[in-house]
C-alpha cells in the first residue's frame, strides 16, 4: 500500500520542487501552506509529514497523538537543534540539513529517504553516481581493521588531500570499531568484545563487518555494515544530542557518543539503516565540493531507518 | 639531547621523550587510539611538561578517552603543561572535547591555508604569544602561495577553529621553556636562544664547560679555548642539534685545546656526535667520554627516552657495540637501546675512561653548578630576570631582535645580548604578521659567513614603515659590513695605522652608542644613536659603490622581509644578502691596500669606511713620505687625505699617482705652482702651494710659498738610501 504524505511549505516554488521529488519516490503529497491545515491532516491519519524545522513545534502535539506518523524535517540551523530534539520525539528519524538557507532538501537525499520509507532498500554504492570507484573489504581482525583504515586514508588522501584522508580514516575507524567491538553479541545478547577495546580480536566469518568506501568525485562515502542489527535509535540520537547539547564532548555516560560525534563532525550526511537482529548499516557521506571552512557550520543530515526482520 | 625516532607499541604511536632540567618533552608521532595507555605514559611525569603534537595523524574516540586520562594525571603531577605545534586534528579536539588540554596551555598550533587560485594547501604555524592579536581578532593571516604567489586563505571556519585557542589569555612564554623549545620544535624563538650557550665554572681541578643549545657554526670556539688548561670537562647533555659546521667547530675547538690541557672529559655525548664519531677529530688525542646519551625504548610504557650511559661501567659491552639494557626511569621496566647502527659503531671508538674519573660525581658537579645559575638565557647584559622591563612580559623584552654581541667576559664566556627597545617609545613587542618566505632563510642572522668560494654578507634594516626603505637600509648595512670585513682583512701596519685608525674608532663608537642606548631604553638616545649608525652605513655603502663598483658587484642576491605589527602600527624589517666571490673579496682588499707612488710619497685609495668620519667618498690617503718628497715640504703628513691637484680631483690611489705626476711634470716645463688640497682628521680642507721649478735648472728642492712648514730641515737634506729608514726629518 502506498504511503500517504503531506507537505507543508508556504513557498509555491519550494512546494513544487519537493512534491516532484516525492512523486518520483512513489509518494504523492498533499501540499498545504499553513500549520492548521497540516494539523488537521495529521489528526485524520497520515504516514508522512514533510515540513521545515520552524513549523515542527506547532505540529508536535498533533504528532504525539498519531504515533505512526513520521516526520521528515529540514532545517538550515547550524546548531543542529533538530538532532538534539530528536530523542524526545520518536517520529523524528529523518533530519535534513539544508546546504543553503531557504533551499529545498537535496533531491537525491530526499528521494532516497522517501523510497527507503516505502520499504525499498539499496546498496551503499547507490549513494555514488555510476562510474564511481568503490572499494570493499571485510576485516576479520584488529590488524585487518587497521589495514582497512589505512587504505581508506590513502584513498581519501589521493582523491582530495591528507587532511581529508585523515578525517575519513577517523570515520572509518569509528564505524569499524563499533561494528567489530560493540556490535557482536553472544547467543543471549551479551556483548563479546565491547569491554575489550584495547585487545586484538579475531572475528568469525559470520561476525565480520563489511566496509564499503568510494568516491564519484562529488561525494565520498564510507559505509560499514555488521550482521548483528543491534544499533538502536537512542544510540544514534542520544549520543549526538549529548554531544551537541553541551557544545563540547565529555566523558559523561562513560564517553558514549564520542565516536558518533567524531563521525558527525567529519561528514555532511549520516544514514543508519537497521534490520533488527540482522544487519546494521552505517553510512557517512561527505560532499567534496563543500569548502572546509563551510563544512564546519554546514547543517548536518541524520537519517535513521529501522525495520523488523521479515 | 637528541630525539631518536623509534617505533613504539604496535607501531601506531611513537612517543619520543627528551628533557633538560625539570622540563620534559614528549613528542607523539602516529595514531592515538585504543592502544595508547595514557595513565602508564603519565606515570612519573613531573616538573614542566611540553607535549609536541604536530605529528599525530589521528586520534580516535577511544584514544580521546585515554588522552583525557593521561592529561588528567599529568595535570596533577606536573607544575605546568604546554602544547606545541598542535596539528589541525588536535586543534579540533581542543575545540570539541571538554578538558582535552587539562591544565595545559597551547603555545603554538598549525592552521590550514589554501591558495584560492591553484588550490594548494598547507599549514602555517602560529604562536599564541606572538600572534595573539590575530587570534583574538579571529583573522589568521596566511602567506603567499609558493606556486603562484597568491595570498593564501584560511581554510577553515575561524570562529570554530579558534574557539578554544581564542579563549586563552595573552601570556608570555617562560624564557626557560622558550630556550628549551629552540631546536626541538617549530617554535619560533629568538635566534640567540638557539645559539650555543656556555657556562664555565672552575671546580677544584676541573674546568667545567656546560654547553646548551645547538652546536652550529656560531660556536665561539676561539673564545672557548682561551685559558683552558688542566682537566677540562665538557658537559654536552643539553646540546640540541649538531650541524656539520658545528661539528667542524667542535673539532677545531678540541684541536686547539688539546695541547694546553691534561685531559678532556666529555659528559652526555649526544647521539648526533656519536653517529659518525671520528676518534681523532671528535675526541682529539686527550678526549674521553665518560657518559653518552642513547635512546632507550620501554616496552612497558611505550616511551622512548634518552638515557645517560656510563661508559666506564659498561665498557666491555660498549666496545663491542653492545649497548647496555637500562631501567626505564618512569616504570622501572627493562628498556632496550634503540640507537642506530651508526651510533653503535660510534661507541666502539670510545676509549676507556681513566679510572679516577667518576662519571656520577662529575655529572653532579657540572649540572649542579649549571642549575644554580640557571643560565637559560646566559645572563644577558641588561637583563635582570623576568621582570626586567616593568609592564612588559619578559618574553617581549627579547622579541625585538636588536643586536647580537659577542663579548669576551672573564675566561671567554659567550653572552648573547638582545635588547628589547628597538621600536623606541613603542611599548608592544613586534609581532610578525607576514613574511616574504614561509621560513626565515638560514642566512638571516649570519652577518658574515664564508661558504665555499664565496663570502656571504647579510644586512638587516631596523623597523621601517615601508619595504623599500628597509631594503635601502639593509643593503647599506650589508655593504658597510663588507667594508668592515675588508678592513679587518688588511694587515699592512701602515694601512692599519693611517687608514684604519682614522675611522674604526668612530664606527665602534657609533655601534657601541646604539647598543648602550638600546640597553638603557632611552628613546631619545636610541633615536639619536640609531640615526648616527644609519647615516654611517649609508655613507659607507655609497662610497663603496662609487669607488669599487668595478671590483665587486653590489647587487643583492637574496632578500627576506617580515611585516611586523608593533602596537597599532605596521612596520617592516628587511634583510639583504650579498654574495661576493672570494676572488672579488680579495680584489677589494687589494684595491684598498695597494699603494701608489707620486712625488716620492705613497698613498692608498680612500677607504669607504672612512665615510663614518668624513663627508667624502674619494681621495687618496697618504701613508708614507720619502724624505725628499716635495709633499712633505708643503706640510702633508701620513694620514692626510689628498683630494685634488690643480683642481683635478684625486679619487683614488691611481689618481694620486697619475694626477700628481702629470701635473708636476707639466709644471716642470715652465715652472709654476702646484696647488694641492688635502684634509687632515676633522680639520678643514687645506690648500698647499708647491713651487715647481723649470726642469732645465739643476734639480733642487722646491720651496714652499704657502702653508706652514712642519720641519726645519725642509728641502735641504738629501734623501736617505732606504725610504723605510727612520725619517731623519721627523
Amino acid at each position: 500500500m502506498p504511503l500517504t504524505a503531506a507537505l507543508l511549505t508556504p513557498t509555491p516554488v519550494l512546494a513544487k520542487h519537493i512534491a516532484r521529488v516525492l512523486c518520483c519516490a512513489g509518494v504523492t503529497p498533499t501540499v498545504v501552506t499553513d500549520v492548521a491545515a497540516l494539523e488537521k491532516i495529521i489528526e485524520g491519519g497520515i504516514d508522512l509529514v514533510c515540513l521545515g524545522g520552524d513549523s515542527l513545534d506547532h505540529v508536535v502535539p498533533s504528532l504525539k497523538k498519531q504515533p505512526r506518523t513520521l516526520a521528515l524535517v529540514w532545517s538550515d540551523d547550524k546548531a543542529s537543534r533538530l538532532v538534539v530534539a530528536a530523542p524526545a520525539l520518536h517520529q523524528l528519524n529523518n533530519v535534513f540539513g539544508l546546504r543553503y538557507p531557504a533551499a529545498p532538501p537535496r533531491s537525491w537525499e530526499l528521494l532516497r529517504v522517501v523510497r527507503r520509507l516505502t520499504g525499498a532498500r539499496a546498496r551503499p554504492e547507490g549513494y555514488l553516481d555510476w562510474g564511481a570507484t568503490v572499494h570493499r573489504c571485510s576485516p576479520a581482525s584488529t590488524a585487518m581493521l587497521d589495514q582497512a583504515v589505512a587504505e581508506v586514508e590513502e584513498f581519501a588522501s589521493s582523491v582530495n588531500n591528507r587532511r581529508f584522508g585523515s578525517s575519513m580514516a577517523e570515520v572509518a575507524h569509528e564505524l569499524l570499531m563499533n561494528a567489530m567491538y560493540d556490535a557482536p553479541v553472544g547467543p543471549t545478547g551479551e556483548p563479546l568484545f565491547a569491554f575489550r577495546r584495547s585487545e586484538a580480536i579475531e572475528l568469525g566469518a559470520e561476525q565480520r563487518p563489511e566496509l564499503i568506501y568510494g568516491c564519484d568525485g562529488a561525494r565520498f562515502v564510507v559505509s560499514v555494515a555488521d550482521p548483528f542489527g543491534g544499533l538502536r535509535r537512542e544510540h544514534v540520537f542520544g549520543g549526538l544530542a549529548r554531544a551537541l547539547a553541551s557544545a563540547t564532548l565529555d566523558r559523561s555516560h562513560g564517553g558514549a557518543g564520542l565516536g558518533m560525534a567524531v563521525v558527525f563532525q567529519a561528514t555532511t550526511l549520516l544514514f543508519f539503516d537497521v534490520i533488527r537482529g540482522q544487519r546494521t548499516e552505517a553510512t557517512a557521506v561527505l560532499e567534496l565540493d563543500v569548502p572546509q571552512r563551510e563544512l564546519r557550520t554546514l547543517p548536518r543530515s541524520v537519517h535513521f531507518f529501522q525495520q523488523e526482520p521479515s | 639531547m637528541t630525539d631518536e625516532a623509534v617505533a613504539g607499541r604496535g607501531g601506531k604511536l611513537q612517543i619520543h621523550k627528551s628533557g633538560q632540567g625539570d622540563i620534559t618533552l614528549l613528542r607523539f608521532v602516529g595514531i592515538i587510539d585504543e592502544g595508547f595507555d595514557g595513565p602508564a605514559v603519565a606515570k612519573g611525569l613531573q616538573g614542566q611538561l611540553v607535549l609536541a603534537l604536530d605529528q599525530i595523524r589521528r586520534i580516535t574516540s577511544f584514544g580521546i578517552r585515554q588522552w583525557i586520562d593521561f592529561i588528567g594525571r599529568a595535570s596533577q603531577t606536573c607544575s605546568a603543561i604546554y602544547f606545541v605545534d598542535c596539528a589541525p586534528r588536535i586543534v579540533d579536539q581542543f575545540n570539541m572535547v571538554a578538558n582535552f588540554g587539562g591544565a595545559g596551555k597551547i603555545l603554538s598550533f598549525q592552521a590550514p591555508f589554501r591558495c584560492p587560485k591553484c588550490g594548494n594547501e598547507r599549514v602555517k604555524l602560529f604562536q599564541v604569544d606572538r600572534d595573539h592579536e590575530m587570534i583574538r581578532a579571529m583573522e589568521l593571516e596566511g602567506g603567499l602561495c609558493p606556486n603562484d604567489g597568491t595570498q593564501e586563505e584560511f581554510d577553515d571556519d575561524p570562529d570554530t577553529y579558534l574557539s578554544f585557542i581564542s579563549t586563552q589569555p595573552a601570556y608570555a612564554v617562560d624564557p626557560q621553556i622558550a630556550t628549551f623549545l629552540a631546536g626541538r620544535s617549530s617554535y619560533d624563538v629568538p635566534e640567540g636562544l638557539r645559539k650555543a650557550r656556555i657556562e664555565k665554572r672552575i671546580q677544584g681541578r676541573y674546568t667545567i664547560l656546560s654547553i646548551a643549545g645547538d652546536l652550529s657554526d656560531d660556536l665561539p670556539e676561539r673564545k672557548l679555548s682561551e685559558g683552558l688548561e688542566g682537566d677540562v670537562v665538557f658537559d654536552l647533555s643539553s646540546v640540541g642539534r649538531v650541524t656539520p659546521e658545528g661539528r667542524e667547530k667542535w673539532r677545531s675547538l678540541l684541536a686547539t685545546v688539546a695541547p694546553t690541557t691534561e685531559r678532556i672529559v666529555l659528559l652526555g655525548l649526544p647521539l648526533a656526535m656519536l653517529e659518525g664519531l671520528a676518534r681523532n677529530e671528535d675526541l682529539a688525542e686527550k678526549g674521553q667520554a665518560l657518559t653518552v646519551l642513547l635512546p632507550h625504548m620501554c616496552p612497558s610504557c611505550g616511551v622512548t627516552s634518552m638515557l645517560e650511559v656510563d661508559v666506564g661501567k659498561h665498557y666491555p659491552a660498549i666496545k663491542t657495540a653492545q649497548p647496555p639494557e637500562l631501567s626505564c626511569p618512569d616504570c622501572g621496566a627493562k628498556a632496550t637501546c634503540v640507537a642506530s647502527n651508526a651510533a653503535l659503531v660510534g661507541l666502539t671508538h670510545l676509549p676507556m675512561p681513566a679510572k679516577d674519573l667518576n662519571a656520577a660525581e662529575l655529572s653532579r658537579m657540572a649540572r649542579s653548578t649549571a642549575k644554580a645559575t640557571q643560565p637559560t638565557v646566559s645572563a644577558p647584559v641588561g637583563y635582570s630576570g623576568p621582570q626586567a622591563v616593568r609592564g612588559r612580559p619578559a618574553w617581549a623584552t627579547w622579541l625585538p631582535v636588536v643586536l647580537v654581541v659577542a663579548l669576551g667576559v672573564g675566561a671567554g664566556l659567550y653572552f648573547v645580548v638582545r635588547g628589547g627597545k628597538e621600536a623606541g617609545p613603542t611599548t608592544s613587542a613586534p609581532v610578525v604578521v607576514e613574511a616574504s618566505h614561509p621560513k626565515a632563510p638560514p642566512w638571516r642572522d649570519q652577518t658574515f659567513t664564508v661558504q665555499g668560494d664565496q663570502v656571504l654578507i647579510t644586512g638587516r634594516s631596523d623597523l621601517v614603515p615601508d619595504k623599500e626603505q628597509g631594503f635601502t637600509r639593509s643593503r647599506a648595512a650589508a655593504l658597510e659590513e663588507l667594508c668592515h670585513q675588508v678592513a679587518t682583512s688588511i694587515r699592512d701596519p701602515v694601512w692599519v695605522e693611517y687608514v684604519g685608525g682614522q675611522f674604526q674608532g668612530y664606527r665602534a663608537k657609533a655601534m657601541g652608542d646604539l647598543e648602550k642606548a638600546l640597553i638603557s631604553g632611552e628613546p631619545e638616545a636610541i633615536s639619536k644613536s640609531r640615526r648616527r649608525v644609519l647615516e654611517g652605513q649609508a655613507k659607507v655603502a655609497e662610497a663603496l659603490t662609487k669607488i669599487a663598483s668595478s671590483a665587486v658587484s653590489a647587487e643583492r642576491s637574496h632578500y627576506y622581509w617580515e611585516k611586523l605589527r608593533v602596537g597599532d602600527t605596521t612596520h617592516y624589517r628587511t634583510w639583504s644578502l650579498f654574495r661576493v666571490a672570494k676572488a672579488e673579496f680579495h680584489r677589494l682588499v687589494q684595491l684598498f691596500s695597494a699603494q701608489q707612488e707620486a712625488l716620492s710619497a705613497l698613498a692608498v685609495t680612500f677607504f669607504p669606511g672612512m665615510a663614518w668620519r668624513y663627508d667624502k667618498d674619494g681621495g687618496a690617503v697618504v701613508v708614507a713620505l720619502k724624505p725628499d718628497s716635495p709633499l712633505k715640504h708643503v706640510g702633508i703628513l701620513p694620514g692626510d687625505l689628498l683630494l685634488s691637484a690643480q683642481d683635478r680631483q684625486v679619487t683614488d690611489a691611481n689618481g694620486f699617482r697619475k694626477v700628481l705626476t702629470q701635473e708636476y711634470e707639466d709644471l716642470e716645463r715652465e715652472g709654476g705652482t702646484l696647488v694641492l688640497q688635502s684634509k687632515r682628521g676633522d680639520g678643514p680642507v687645506v690648500a698647499h702651494r708647491l713651487m715647481v721649478a723649470k726642469r732645465a735648472r739643476p734639480a733642487q728642492a722646491p720651496t714652499v710659498r704657502h702653508g706652514t712648514p712642519r720641519t726645519k730641515h725642509q728641502g735641504t737634506k738629501p734623501p736617505p738610501a732606504n725610504i723605510w729608514d727612520d725619517n731623519p726629518f721627523e
